[in-house]
């Protein structure tokens, strides 16, 4: 039930990133809104539940994206064992955490997408544009993460409740 | 023989190695599938429609109501430019016939017609650094990997992708596209490759000798089996002579406004296209 309503969820941002951003062009210096959702399901959720969801998420967006096949799928598994590592190493999972970690989880994944490309084209000009993509992804990331992370939280408090009310509370996700 | 900590170093270790050298083999098979895109295609692609649907229909209705108090001027201000436009018209009537006589003469209207089908771009690749389009007809409609993408004002890109319904085009502004090009001038061939900021693109490997102005238009030269010989792909607006190097460096602005694209023609078979421009 997790598993799904996380992966629904994955699916509406996915859909909404590939299809209602390019709309507007005030979204087109936007970042990648799956990572926060990654790293949120890394703080949240136990390594059984958030490993598959973030698997399935990399998969579907590794055959929307025109780059090579594993670049989401290794830059979301690696950022949710980096998570994991923080919140065991730091003892913090809170929203206190958010704006330092999707910042730079925006930074790092832009630099990997970089990188592949680097290795395709060895002759590879990078314009200014580039810096400056990344640079103001990686503000609007800093300043915008924990917005996205209290809409996730609200939305899964809302499932947990709803889920609570169906069961009778036997199958409610406590956490 | 080894503690805990050491087995998860090591299993860390080992799990990043497998993945670099998964990207790798993944970077050097690009155009190699095992499917799993057309999978993704045929269950997002119908959510993305229903978005884009979705989006259409409200900028419809804003459109058509919310802006109906300024119809009564813009209706007053129409009406004395329609009287104007009418006698325009009757020049236009004349050179649109002469227009069809040409079209008849080359026998190009009715080759491209049966030979296009047009689609709406519902999607765009998630990442800003690959330039990518889904749009809504797919291996049902007849398309096949690698034909070319095109609307009126020029090349937009080839199809990387089919599943049955849904599709995905690599625009020429992406990284790994490559166009063999000429400039239509002086015919100097060049490669147009993407990367380039703001939506433009490079004319690579053009010869410091060939003589190269602000301007220019860059076509298709259909060298590369893929587009219509003549198709447009943009003009010259940068050319850099560095101090060595055989080669110059152009950059060229494509006609198509990849921003805005809203809906493409894909040409099913393009040798016949150009066969039938040349015949």
């Amino acid at each position: 039930m997790t598993f799904c309503f996380f992966s629904a969820i994955g699916i509406f941002f996915i859909v909404f990133q590939t299809s209602f951003f390019p709309q507007f062009g005030i979204f087109s210096k936007c970042y990648d809104i799956i990572t926060p959702f990654i790293l949120y399901i890394g703080i949240f959720q136990p390594l059984k539940t958030s490993l598959p969801i973030v698997l399935f998420l990399g998969i579907i967006m590794d055959n929307l994206s025109g780059g090579a096949f594993g670049i989401y799928l290794t830059t979301y598994f690696w950022f949710l064992m980096g998570i994991r590592w923080i919140t065991i190493y730091f003892h913090a999972g809170n929203v206190f955490l958010f704006p330092f970690i999707v910042g730079p989880a925006v930074l790092v994944e832009n630099l990997i997408a970089l990188g592949s490309t680097a290795f395709l084209e060895r002759d590879l000009q990078f314009q200014s544009y580039v810096t400056s993509l990344i640079f103001s992804q990686f503000l609007l990331a800093l300043i915008t993460g924990p917005i996205f992370f209290i809409f996730i939280q609200k939305i899964h408090k809302k499932f947990d409740k709803l889920i609570y009310n169906f069961t009778g509370g036997k199958n409610a996700n406590k956490k | 023989m080894f503690s805990k900590k050491m087995l998860i170093i090591i299993a860390g270790f080992i799990l990043i190695v497998v993945n670099i050298m998964g990207i790798a083999v993944s970077l050097k098979a690009k155009n190699y599938s095992i499917g799993g895109d057309r999978v993704t295609l045929y269950l997002i692609g119908p959510l993305q429609e229903s978005v884009n649907y979705f989006i259409q229909s409200m900028r419809n209705i804003w459109n058509h109501y919310f802006f109906i108090t300024s119809v009564a001027k813009e209706n007053d201000r129409l009406l004395k430019a329609l009287n104007n436009e009418r006698q325009k018209s009757n020049e236009c009537k004349e050179l649109f016939l002469e227009n069809s006589r040409l079209n008849n003469l080359l026998n190009f209207q009715k080759g491209l017609s049966s030979q296009v089908i047009a689609a709406e771009v519902i999607g765009r690749d998630p990442s800003p650094w690959f330039k990518t389009i889904i749009i809504n007809k797919g291996a049902a409609n007849g398309l096949k990997k690698g034909l070319p993408v095109m609307v009126s004002e020029g090349i937009v890109g080839q199809l990387i992708d089919i599943s049955k319904h849904y599709s995905r085009v690599m625009l020429i502004i992406d990284h790994n596209s490559a166009v063999d090009a000429l400039i239509q001038r002086n015919r100097t061939r060049g490669i147009v490759k993407g990367g380039e900021e703001n939506g433009n693109c490079f004319l690579k490997y053009v010869l410091r000798k060939y003589e190269v102005s602000i301007g220019d238009v860059v076509v298709s030269s259909g060298l590369d089996s893929v587009f219509p010989k003549g198709s447009l792909i943009g003009n010259v607006s940068k050319i850099v002579k560095t101090g060595s190097g055989i080669f110059q460096e152009v950059i060229i602005t494509p006609y198509v406004d990849f921003d805005k694209l809203e809906e493409v023609l894909i040409i099913l078979n393009p040798s016949k296209v150009e066969f039938e421009i040349k015949k």
